[in-house]
C-alpha cells in the first residue's frame, strides 16, 4: 500500500533532512530502512525464492554461475524484460497491454521490410519505434476516448497487428541484412551484451518514470482510484494516452532487440510472449487491480522466469515435466507474497 | 440482581497541568439506568472515568455511595463498592481461556489450597456467560471468538465482580456494526434487573436507543442532564457542542456588500427542457445549496467543476468566461471540489497522507518530477492547519478515521489555491469534532476570499455554513434565502 507509492518518497525522507515533528522516532540508519523496505517490497518473498533458486542451481550443476550462462540468461530474458517495464505502467495505471507480442513480431517484420527496401538501417529502427509508439496511441486512443476496456482494446490490437506483420510479410519470415541490427545483438561493452545493457536503460527509465515523475505518481493514483484521480483534476485520457504510448514504444525497442536476436523478421514471431510478460509483472508484486507495483519488482519477476527456464534446461528436465515444475514455482511465490502481505498487513 | 445503588459526584474538579480536566462536575448514577455520558475528545469523560475507578483522584468535590461518603484512592476500593468498568480498549488476555479471563485476577481456588479451582471456576463463568444469552465455551481459548465475544466476556468479568455500577467506555467501538445491537441489549437487560449503567460514547443513535438520561461534559465542565422524553438528536449535540460553536460561522466572515461576484451563472439551463436559472457567490460568500433528489443541485455542482455541461447559459469565473471540459480544467482554473463519496470520489486508498494531499496538484513538482521534500512540507503544514490526526504524513490514509481522511481531501482542495471551492456533502460520515474542524476550515478559507458552494441534504449544516441558500426543484433554483431568513421550515417549503 503506502510503500508502493512513496518508497521513493519516505526513503529520501529519512536520509534527508528532516521536517517532521516525529522525525527523531522514525528515522534510524539507513540499512534498517533497506531492510525494511526490502520486507515491504511487493517481490520480497520472490526475491528469496530466486536467491535459493541460484544457490540450488550453483551447487547442482556446473555451469549455472558461469559468465557464459549469466550472459545467455541476459540475452533471453533482455526482450522480454525491456517490453515489461511498459507493461508494468500499463498494470499499475490499472490497464493491461495484450498487444505487446504483437507489436514485437511487428517490430521486425518493419525492420526486414524496409531495410529490403533499401532503407538504411538507423531509420528503419527509428521507423519502427515511431510505429510501435503510435501503435500504443491507438490503444491508448481507443481506451481513453472511446471507453473500450483495455483488456479487449489491447485483445483486438494484438490481433490485428500480428494479422497486419502476416500481411505485409507475406507469411514468410524473410532474413534481415544490417550490420547495424547484426552489431546490435553481438556488440559486448565490458563483457555485457548490448541488448543487456539497453534493458538496463530501460529498467532505469521506467523506474525513473514511475517513482520519480508527476506523470508516474499520477499513474498510481489512477490504478488506486480512477474516478477520484479525474475529481482530482488529473487529466485521466491524456494519462493513458502515455501509458499506452509508453508500453508501445517499450515492445518496439523490445522489437528490435528481438529482430537482432533472431536476425529476422517474423510475423509469428513472439507467439505467447505477451502472457510471459505480464506473468513477470505480476510475479514481480503488481496488482492486476491497480495501483500496485514497481519496476525493481517486475525485474525480479523477469529474472526468475530467466533463471527458472535456464535451470531446467542445465539439470535436464524433461520438456514436458518443465512446465509442470514452473508453474508450482510461480503459484507458490504469488501464494507466499499474498500471505505475507496479509501477515504484515502491508498490502491490501 | 444486587441491591439498587447510587453513586453521587458533587463538584467534582480535577487540574492537570496547563488544563482544568474536571471542573465542577456532578453527576448521579442511579441503580437500574443506562446514564449516558457524552462529550468531545478532551471533555473529561476519560477524567471521571479514572476518578470512578481509583485511578486519580478529584482535587475537590466528593463522592458519595449509597448515601455515604467514599474515597476512592485505588481501583480495589472501586472494586469493593461495586464498580466495573469495560474500557475502550480490549483488555483481554487472549491467550488464555474464556473462564480465566472471567476471573483474571480473582481465580477460585480450592479452599485453603491455593490450586486453582478450575470446574468451579468453568461451571461459574459459563453461569454467567448464559445468564448474558451468549453461548460460549468457558473451556475455550478467547482467542477463538470474536471481538463480539470478547467484549461480553469483559462484561462477564465486571459481573464476576459483583458490579453494581458497569461502566463502558465506548463498548462498541472495536464492534462490526451486527454485533453492536446485541451488546447494547445486554447492557439493557444488565440495568433491567437493577444494576446501574455509565455509558460512554461518541455514537449518538446508540446513546439514543439505550439511555435513560443523557449528562454531556464540554471543555470539563457539566453542560447539564437531560431525561428519556426530553431527548432529541439536536439536544444532544447541543449539549455536546454548545451553543458558541453552532454559529461559529458568524464570527469573523467580514461579507462586503458590493463584493465582486467570483462565479456568476446566467440563464443556465441544467436540462435541455428545464427553466434557466441566475446564480451568483461572492468572494468570501458561503452558499449553500439543497434540494430533494433530483432537484438539480447535484447537476448544477457537476457543472461548476467540469464534469458536465450546461444545456444553455453562460458561466463566468473570476470576470471571465468559465466553460470547463474536464475536472482539470476546473482545477486550472481555480476550483476544488470535495467530492460527496469520499471512498468512491476522493480518497486514494493505497496512497499516504502526503501522495493524497498532493494528488493531481503541481506543487511540489519541478519539471514534471515530484519533489518529496516540498510535498512532505505542504503535508506537514496541512495537517497542522486542519489538525489532521495522523502519527506521520508518510503514514497511509486508509489508517486514518472518516473525519481525518476528509480533512486530507480537504486539505488537497486547499493546497492548490483555489478560487472556488464546491463542496458537496463536506461532513458525510464525519464524527462531530472533525465536523467542527471542517465547518472552521470553511469558514476560515470563505474569511480569505473564498467563494464556497456548499451542497449538503444536511438541513443544519446548511443553516450553520450559509451566508445564503439556494433551495433548488426541478432542475431549477426554487428560491434564494438570505441568512436571517434561513430556517428548516423555510427550506423545506422552497424545496417541496
Amino acid at each position: 500500500m503506502s510503500e508502493t507509492l512513496d518508497d521513493p518518497l519516505t526513503v529520501s525522507a529519512r536520509s534527508g533532512p528532516q521536517t517532521a515533528p516525529d522525525a527523531p522516532r522514525r528515522a534510524s540508519s539507513r540499512r534498517s530502512e533497506w531492510l525494511s523496505d526490502f520486507i515491504r517490497h511487493p517481490a520480497g518473498v520472490l526475491f528469496v525464492v530466486l536467491a535459493i533458486l541460484c544457490i540450488w542451481l550453483g551447487l547442482a550443476t556446473e555451469n549455472f554461475f558461469t559468465r557464459n550462462n549469466w550472459i545467455a540468461i541476459g540475452l533471453a530474458i533482455a526482450f522480454v524484460g525491456i517490453a515489461a517495464v511498459g507493461q508494468t505502467i500499463a498494470v499499475v495505471s490499472g490497464g493491461l497491454d495484450l498487444s505487446q507480442e504483437s507489436v514485437i513480431a511487428f517490430t521486425s517484420v518493419v525492420i526486414a521490410q524496409l531495410v529490403a527496401d533499401g532503407m538504411s538501417s538507423s531509420t528503419a529502427i527509428g521507423a519502427a519505434l515511431v510505429i510501435g509508439t503510435f501503435i500504443g496511441l491507438v490503444n491508448g486512443v481507443l481506451i481513453a476516448y472511446l471507453r473500450v476496456n483495455p483488456v479487449i482494446a489491447t485483445l483486438g490490437s494484438m490481433t490485428f497487428i500480428r494479422g497486419f506483420a502476416r500481411v505485409w510479410a507475406d507469411d514468410t519470415s524473410s532474413i534481415i541484412r544490417s550490420d547495424l541490427l547484426r552489431d546490435i545483438g553481438l556488440t559486448r561493452v565490458f563483457g555485457i551484451p548490448l541488448p543487456v545493457i539497453i534493458m538496463l536503460v530501460c529498467i532505469g527509465l521506467g523506474s525513473l518514470i514511475l517513482s520519480r515523475t508527476v506523470f508516474g505518481r499520477n499513474v498510481y493514483f489512477m490504478g488506486d482510484n480512477i474516478e477520484a484521480a479525474r475529481l482530482a483534476g488529473i487529466r485521466v485520457p491524456v494519462m493513458q494516452l502515455g501509458v499506452y504510448a509508453l508500453c508501445g514504444f517499450f515492445a518496439a525497442v523490445a522489437g528490435v532487440i528481438f529482430a537482432a536476436k533472431v536476425g529476422s523478421g517474423l510475423p509469428f514471431g513472439a507467439n505467447g510472449a505477451s502472457l510471459t510478460i505480464i506473468t513477470a509483472v505480476i510475479l514481480g508484486g503488481a496488482s492486476l487491480s491497480g495501483g500496485i507495483g514497481r519496476v525493481s519488482g517486475t525485474v525480479i519477476g523477469v529474472l526468475t522466469l530467466g533463471v527458472i527456464d535456464n535451470g531446467l534446461i542445465l539439470v535436464d528436465v524433461a520438456n514436458s515435466w518443465q512446465s509442470v515444475i514452473l508453474g508450482l514455482i510461480l503459484v507458490t511465490a504469488v501464494a507466499l507474497d499474498q500471505v505475507r502481505l496479509r501477515v504484515s498487513g502491508a498490502g491490501r | 440482581m444486587q441491591n439498587s445503588l447510587s453513586v453521587e459526584l458533587t463538584g467534582v474538579s480535577r487540574q492537570y497541568p496547563g488544563q482544568l480536566a474536571l471542573d465542577d462536575v456532578s453527576l448521579d448514577l442511579r441503580g437500574g439506568e443506562v446514564h449516558s455520558l457524552v462529550g468531545e475528545n478532551g471533555a473529561g469523560k476519560s477524567t471521571l472515568i479514572k476518578i470512578l475507578a481509583g485511578v486519580e483522584q478529584p482535587d475537590t468535590g466528593r463522592i458519595r455511595v449509597d448515601g455515604s461518603d467514599v474515597a476512592i484512592s485505588t481501583p480495589a476500593i472501586a472494586r469493593d463498592l461495586g464498580l466495573a468498568f469495560v474500557h475502550q480498549e480490549p483488555t483481554a488476555a487472549l491467550h488464555m481461556s474464556v473462564a480465566e479471563n472471567v476471573f483474571i485476577g480473582d481465580l477460585p481456588t480450592i479452599r485453603g489450597t491455593g490450586f486453582l479451582d478450575r470446574s468451579e471456576m468453568n461451571d461459574r463463568a459459563a453461569q454467567l456467560l448464559s445468564g448474558l444469552g451468549v453461548s460460549v465455551d468457558p473451556r475455550r481459548i478467547l482467542s477463538e471468538y470474536g471481538a463480539a465475544t470478547r467484549r461480553v466476556v469483559e462484561i462477564a468479568r465486571a459481573l464476576a465482580q459483583d458490579a453494581r455500577l458497569l461502566v463502558l467506555d465506548e463498548p462498541t467501538a472495536a464492534l462490526p456494526r451486527e454485533d453492536r445491537q446485541s451488546l447494547l441489549e445486554l447492557v439493557r437487560r444488565f440495568a433491567d434487573t437493577g444494576g446501574g449503567v455509565l455509558y460512554v460514547s461518541h455514537h449518538l443513535d446508540e446513546i439514543m436507543s439505550i439511555s435513560d438520561r443523557l449528562s454531556a461534559l464540554r471543555n470539563g465542565k457539566y453542560v447539564g442532564t437531560i431525561d428519556r422524553a426530553e431527548m432529541t438528536r439536536e439536544l444532544a449535540i447541543e449539549m455536546i457542542l454548545g451553543e458558541q460553536v453552532r454559529h461559529y460561522h458568524r464570527i469573523g466572515r467580514v461579507l462586503s456588500e458590493d463584493g465582486a461576484a467570483t462565479l456568476k451563472a446566467e440563464r443556465v439551463r441544467i436540462g435541455a427542457s428545464s427553466d434557466p436559472f441566475d446564480f451568483r457567490v461572492r468572494a468570501g460568500e458561503v452558499v449553500g445549496l439543497f434540494g430533494r433528489v433530483d432537484a438539480g443541485h447535484e447537476q448544477f455542482c457537476r457543472i461548476l467543476v467540469g464534469d458536465r455541461r450546461p444545456a444553455g447559459g453562460i458561466l463566468e469565473l473570476g470576470g471571465k468566461a468559465y466553460a470547463p471540459l474536464s475536472p482539470y480544467h476546473a482545477r486550472r482554473r481555480g476550483v476544488g471540489v470535495l467530492p460527496g463519496e469520499r471512498k468512491r470520489q476522493a480518497v486514494f486508498a493505497l496512497g499516504t497522507v502526503t501522495a493524497n494531499i498532493n494528488a493531481g496538484g503541481t506543487k511540489g513538482t519541478s519539471f514534471g518530477f515530484v519533489r518529496d521534500s516540498m510535498q512532505r512540507a505542504t503535508a506537514e503544514t496541512w495537517r497542522s492547519t486542519l489538525g489532521i490526526k495522523v502519527p506521520s504524513v508518510v503514514d497511509g490514509i486508509s489508517t486514518l478515521s472518516g473525519g481525518n481522511q476528509q480533512k486530507t481531501v480537504f486539505a488537497r482542495l486547499l493546497a492548490r489555491e483555489p478560487q472556488l471551492l464546491v463542496l458537496e456533502n463536506p461532513t458525510a460520515g464525519v464524527d462531530l469534532g472533525a465536523r467542527q474542524d471542517i465547518y472552521r476550515a470553511i469558514d476560515q478559507a470563505a474569511s480569505t476570499g473564498l467563494a464556497v458552494v456548499v451542497l449538503s441534504d444536511d438541513l443544519d449544516e446548511i443553516r450553520l455554513l450559509s451566508d445564503r441558500v439556494v433551495v433548488f426543484r426541478n432542475a431549477t433554483v426554487a428560491g434564494e434565502l438570505e441568512h436571517s431568513e434561513v430556517s428548516s421550515e423555510a427550506i423545506l417549503e422552497l424545496a417541496l
